[in-house]
């Protein structure tokens, strides 16, 4: 979304106009779904449970979104990300997660490299339901726009340009919290695979 | 910077990354076309000032795990807690905002647990005892201990681990200052213009079943809590408007009996006390502006020096410890190996890493990243570090041959 329409939604918003609304719900509703599915997964009754929880609280205070505070984009995934989060905290156990870190205990090879992407990761362990699961843990245990950014950059292959005209910053900044969501991801990975779930 | 390593790094992260997309459900276009119209009358419903009552929300209830686990949650713990559950006395009707007001517009002793973020990241966490409006004990996640008496004015902190102890006359005139009886007061008050206290709902909170209650004006948004049974919060949530500050205070006890000693701003005895009179500083804070950029530079010497040529993956002291650590025991260093080797690099070190806390303190720089994991000592293209000085349109970048560079924004690596 360029900065011209994010503008005319924002203002729309602020002055209660329908049409804004259905404006910024056709532009990200898709993309949300599916940004909501990477973090949980593919139960559709779940993801839609989020996407509701969402949309509907994001109705409730569109009219108070301040453009001078982030995009549309950051504001949306910032409540779908609480609601993602209030959804693993409701799990009665860490679903599979025992189980993944068992297996990652149980792993031969360089597992600090693999960690610290110094060296590629055997194929098959790609394809393992195990390390998806570990993933999908470490990337909850981030803030909003680290999820975001690493998504985006790393998932959906988004250059740093389109990002930072998505997150409205600065390439500058976009690297730069890059940097540290590297980093944050790569401790909360070895993190999640070092702690016995509960 | 080396790109084609560079490059090599982030296809293994993107596959790594990639694995979330392996397993995801399609949008569902029949739901969202529901969700749309729902969502459109929700939207329109909050935008009119006709009504401040949400409209009855389309659920995809019932249907949903989530939804059914709530509802037998909040089931459970009325059971459990002799709520009545008539369906009608936890949807909230039974608590209003003036019982809450009504339950802490007289101060009591408390003690609760503060966190707060910056920009989502969380900065500091300590647990508060408040004896009254003026006395007030924080015991930091690192053990240190800051008691506060405002109305003499002064500060007591303890470093118990090292028997230390700071008294300090404040340079300020006596007060009071702002804990939650006054929070939630102001939120009284925002009550005539601002549009005033909504109502949240019921919901499941820190395991109490809550009320929520919110208030906004342009500085702050307030949200509470309410433990529907006591009508004392549970929880706060403060976001000051504008600077990106999230405050969440929970954890809540109320009338305690404090004993009052913790709150006496006297170093106990055993302590070294260093006293300061207004405007003093303490010896380490001198110690610490009279650090410079070279000390931070001649530190990264000596670490990478001691690390046989590598930049440490980390430079908080936590992390740096245990890759120290971690390097002693894998080269079987004996103690006097150790303590001839790593003596020059703990005194160059602390030095550097006050500089740093000088930076990102004092000196107000922003976008302070270190990226020396996996840098050789010498490799004169690849950072370590970059800060961007306080109004300055450059960036300060170290790098692996410890030359420092002013560079451009849009120079700096991906």
């Amino acid at each position: 979304m360029d900065t011209n329409t994010e503008r005319e939604i924002a203002k729309g918003l602020q002055h209660g106009e329908q049409q804004a609304w259905q404006r910024l719900y056709e532009g990200y509703a898709e993309f949300l779904w599916r940004n909501i599915s990477r973090l949980v997964g593919n139960d559709s009754t779940v993801v839609a449970d989020i996407m509701q929880e969402t949309f509907i609280a994001a109705a409730r205070s569109a009219k108070d979104f301040n453009p001078h505070r982030g995009s549309l984009w950051v504001w949306l995934w910032t409540i779908a990300r609480a609601q993602v989060a209030l959804y693993y905290r409701k799990q009665k156990s860490r679903i599979g997660l025992s189980q993944a870190q068992q297996w990652w205990a149980s792993l031969d090879g360089d597992k600090s490299d693999w960690i610290d992407v110094k060296a590629d990761m055997p194929p098959d362990l790609l394809q393992s339901r195990e390390l998806e699961i570990s993933v999908r843990y470490a990337l909850m245990e981030l803030p909003g726009d680290y999820q975001m950014l690493l998504l985006a950059k790393y998932v959906d292959n988004h250059p740093v340009e389109r990002i930072a005209e998505q997150m409205k910053c600065s390439q500058v900044a976009v690297r730069s919290k890059l940097a540290r969501a590297r980093k944050a991801f790569r401790k909360a990975f070895e993190k999640i695979n070092r702690t016995p779930s509960g | 910077m080396n790109s084609k390593d560079d490059k090599q790094k982030n296809i293994r992260l993107s596959k790594l990354l990639s694995v979330t997309d392996r397993i995801t459900v399609e949008p569902d276009k029949e739901f969202l076309d529901r969700l749309r119209g729902q969502s459109t009358a929700e939207f329109l419903a909050s935008s009119t000032n006709e009504t401040k009552t949400p409209l009855p929300v389309w659920r995809a209830i019932m249907k949903s795990r989530i939804t059914k686990i709530a509802a037998a949650a909040v089931i459970i713990v009325s059971v459990l807690f002799g709520i009545h559950y008539s369906g009608g006395s936890l949807d909230g009707a039974s608590i209003a905002w003036a019982d809450v007001m009504e339950q802490i517009s007289n101060f009591r002793p408390y003690a609760c647990s503060y966190t707060v973020y910056d920009e989502g990241v969380q900065i500091r966490s300590y647990r508060l005892m408040r004896l009254s409006l003026t006395q007030r004990r924080e015991i930091r996640s690192d053990g240190t201990i800051l008691v506060f008496d405002l109305a003499v004015p002064k500060l007591l902190t303890l470093v118990p681990e090292k028997k230390y102890a700071i008294e300090r006359i404040l340079d300020t005139q006596p007060a009071t200052d702002p804990d939650i009886f006054k929070m939630t007061n102001s939120m009284q008050n925002m009550s005539s213009g601002e549009g005033g206290v909504q109502e949240l709902g019921v919901r499941e909170i820190d395991g109490y079943i809550a009320k929520g209650f919110h208030s906004r004006n342009k500085y702050s948004d307030i949200t509470i809590w309410a433990d529907v049974r006591t009508k004392l919060p549970v929880r706060l949530e403060i976001i000051h408007v504008g600077r990106g500050r999230k405050i969440i205070i929970s954890e809540f006890e109320f009338d305690v009996d404090f004993d009052e000693a913790l709150f006496s701003t006297t170093a106990p005895e055993g302590y070294t006390v260093e006293k300061l009179d207004k405007g003093e500083v303490t010896e380490l804070t001198k110690f610490k502006r009279s650090t410079t950029e070279e000390d931070l530079v001649e530190g990264l010497r000596a670490l990478a020096i001691f690390l046989d040529g590598r930049f440490p993956p980390e430079i908080e002291l936590d992390e740096l410890r245990v890759t120290l650590k971690e390097y002693i025991e894998q080269n079987n260093l004996s103690d006097s190996e150790v303590e001839k080797r790593l003596a020059p690099v703990s005194e160059k070190w602390t030095k550097a890493y006050w500089y740093t806390m000088l930076l990102k303190g004092e000196m107000g720089v922003s976008d302070f990243n270190y990226v020396g994991e996996g840098v050789k000592l010498g490799e004169s293209d690849t950072p370590v570090i970059w800060w961007l000085p306080k109004d300055s349109e450059t960036y300060r970048v170290i790098y692996g041959d410890l030359t420092v560079k002013d560079i451009a924004p849009e120079n700096l690596p991906e």
